[in-house]
């Protein structure tokens, strides 16, 4: 490969990567360029490892960028410029996600009229009590507009960090002292300080499986106005396997952030294997996500196929690296509903809160739990 | 210390960390090289264990420089990490001044930098320390608050103290800043830094490590310490072990006197690179043969 074609053809790179996602700005553009004047052009494998230096930022863009600097390479070898070949085949798009209806609620239109929203929303105070199984689409759509409308906090907790304030508990000694310096060294006055609250992270496990069918969506709204009012979110959906949401739910309208939900996750109304879903959690994620006391909201009916044994082992794991495990139960206030599949009863005996989400009202409730367990200490099952 | 190098080529890299018993793969050299020529610093992440901390220190090393290290942790304020007032020496030398007689010349007096406790920032930039590497370890574990300094000071590699000056490194830090990943650092960040993502090394990488670093022990341990631990991380465990594990474990069996590494011996000490007790458990419930058959292999 001649080093004239590599550099005249490089910033090609960007642009392709800028097409699977990967985040690159002009600023890049020039590091590369300067990378690659102080590296061997002659060799692959120092190209490759200079722009990836460069451009990669995150491990998980890894296998993204290396296929895209293999077709980058092999381009150059073949055709004579790149900008040739990106004129006559344009660069390849990632496969059109497949549509996947969200459970039975796919249909659920946004109000046409304000005078309909205003009907709706008088109907979500009658709708309180009911469980969203047995409701109509245009109910349900009241309802998830009222979980949006809901306020989520899921708590404070002490940071580490402080600010000076006049009745604090403590006392700033490196200010007192600053100040007496100013004030001839006589300590005038005590200033004081107080930890300054940090918002506690939250992370939501959401079921998708097939049982769980009728209650997904306004799970998913919980989530997206979880996202949307609390920020610190991350949230996960797991079926079969697990699916990290967090990016997708970014959109500020509920309606586009499910629907790129539901083209991301493949395992729409399937079977469950919890327990699998949690050891995959932990594994990969809980390091990076459960840290700075992060309350998890378990969302699924411990409808398990798999081993409870397994499932308990996991549920426990993740409730020893949480904060606090909240289980949301869609089926739990039903009438007579006792936990009593292997599954349930694992979850029962490892979640700090098992609460009720198959109404709105249980929905509210959830708020206000999750509001009062987020400061102070937690207090376990032993 | 010696005078300062500089790398040449990433061949010239890899040479100089092996001479200080660093096994770099190529990306790794090559990122390391453009970060010295391009004075950006790198950011090194991978699980832990992989020997992210341990880059700095060779390059420290290998550059003929000193090494600064500044371990992060949450609620990390200025005051320990760029500079702080020694205030109870400087109210000591007001009564000083006062008994001499010299109470209003005090004031002018106490603000020098023979009361500034310069911490490790400061201390990277600080031209009168000469060139040195600057580690910011688990960066993770640091607030926003101070990533968002952290930026400042990595664009232009100066500080300024209010009552004194400022300071302007004259030949900037070779920095280095490591992340676990317990939370996602951010963009910005990133976005200054080159980036490199160390995994766990090849079998024959991971070998060429334990020699480097543990001459005394005998080559068949070794290589029966190495294929052991490729295989735990073949498994379904939730911490895989890294170098720093394989390393242990190496010196752990050559201090009981090891010579053939069997089921017995792997049970007793798997305590060396496992720290979890439910993957301990799953590897002596259900893979103990597979292991020893991956140590005894030949």
């Amino acid at each position: 490969m001649r080093a004239e074609t590599v550099a005249a053809n490089v910033l090609a790179l960007p642009r392709l990567l800028r097409a699977r996602g990967i985040a690159t700005d002009a600023e890049h553009g020039r590091l590369l360029l300067r990378a690659l004047a102080e590296v061997d052009l002659g060799k692959p494998g120092d190209v490759r490892a200079a722009c990836r230096a460069v451009l990669v930022r995150r491990a998980g863009d890894l296998a993204a960028f290396d296929e895209e600097f293999d077709r980058f390479w092999a381009s150059l070898r073949g055709a004579a410029t790149w900008t040739d070949a990106a004129r006559h085949g344009s660069p390849r798009r990632l496969p059109e996600p497949q549509e996947v209806p969200v459970g039975s609620f796919a249909g659920s239109a946004p109000p046409r009229v304000e005078r309909v929203v205003r009907v709706i929303a008088s109907a979500a105070e009658q709708l309180r009590a009911r469980d969203f199984a047995a409701m109509t689409a245009e109910e349900r759509a009241a309802a998830a507009r009222f979980v949006e409308r809901l306020r989520w906090s899921p708590g404070e907790r002490r940071g580490r960090r402080f600010r000076r304030a006049g009745s604090g508990a403590r006392i700033d000694a490196r200010a007192t002292f600053h100040r007496m310096t100013r004030d001839s060294g006589e300590p005038l006055e005590l200033v004081r300080r107080r930890p300054i609250p940090q918002r506690r992270p939250l992370v939501l496990l959401c079921d998708v499986s097939g049982s769980m069918e009728a209650y997904t969506r306004i799970l998913l709204h919980l989530a997206h106005a979880l996202a949307r009012r609390w920020g610190r979110v991350e949230a996960f959906t797991f079926g079969t396997r697990l699916t990290r949401i967090t990016r997708h739910l970014r959109h500020r309208r509920a309606d586009m952030a499910i629907a790129h939900v539901s083209h991301a996750v493949p395992d729409w109304s399937g079977g469950t294997r919890i327990a699998d879903a949690l050891a995959e959690f932990s594994r990969r994620w809980s390091r990076r996500v459960l840290g700075r006391g992060a309350v998890v909201l378990l969302c699924t009916d411990g409808w398990e196929r798999g081993d409870p044994a397994k499932l308990a082992q996991e549920a426990a794991r993740l409730q020893r690296a949480s904060y606090r495990l909240i289980w949301l139960d869609p089926f739990s206030a039903t009438a007579g509903y006792r936990p009593e599949a292997g599954g349930a009863r694992a979850l029962v005996a490892r979640a700090d809160d098992h609460l009720s989400v198959g109404t709105l009202d249980g929905l509210a409730a959830v708020a206000v739990a999750l509001d009062r367990a987020g400061s102070g200490r937690p207090v376990r099952k032993q | 210390m010696e005078g300062e190098h500089r790398w040449s080529s990433p061949d010239d890299v890899a040479r100089a960390l092996h001479a200080e018993r660093y096994v770099a793969d190529r990306p790794l050299a090559v990122t390391l090289f453009l970060a010295a020529r391009l004075g950006r610093p790198v950011f090194l992440e991978g699980e832990a264990g992989v020997g992210k901390t341990e880059v700095a220190k060779v390059a420290a090393a290998a550059l003929g420089r000193r090494l600064i290290r500044l371990q992060c942790y949450e609620g990390l304020d200025l005051a320990t990490a760029v500079y702080e007032w020694d205030h109870p020496r400087q109210i000591l030398e007001i009564r000083l001044q006062e008994a001499a007689g010299r109470a209003a010349e005090a004031r002018g007096r106490i603000y020098t930098e023979d009361f500034l406790i310069k911490r490790p920032l400061l201390q990277a930039i600080d031209p009168a320390g000469g060139p040195a590497v600057l580690l910011i370890d688990e960066v993770d574990r640091a607030d926003e608050e101070f990533e968002a300094y952290l930026l400042e000071l990595l664009s232009d590699f100066q500080v300024t103290v209010p009552e004194l000056g400022t300071f302007r490194a004259t030949t900037p830090p070779f920095v280095v800043v490591t992340s676990n990943r317990t939370r996602e650092v951010h963009d910005a960040l990133k976005r200054r830094c080159l980036y490199q993502w160390i995994d766990h090394p090849t079998a024959e990488r991971e070998l060429e490590i334990v020699r480097l670093r543990l001459p005394e022990v005998p080559e068949r341990l070794r290589a029966a310490v190495v294929r052991a631990v490729q295989a735990l991380r073949g498994m379904d465990l939730f911490k895989r072990p890294g170098v720093a594990e394989t390393l242990d474990w190496a010196m752990a069996l050559e201090a009981l006197g090891t010579r053939a590494v069997d089921a017995d011996v792997l049970d007793r000490t798997l305590g060396v690179v496992l720290k979890y007790e439910d993957d301990l458990r799953h590897v002596r419930e259900t893979a103990m043969p597979a292991l020893v058959e991956a140590a005894g292999a030949r």
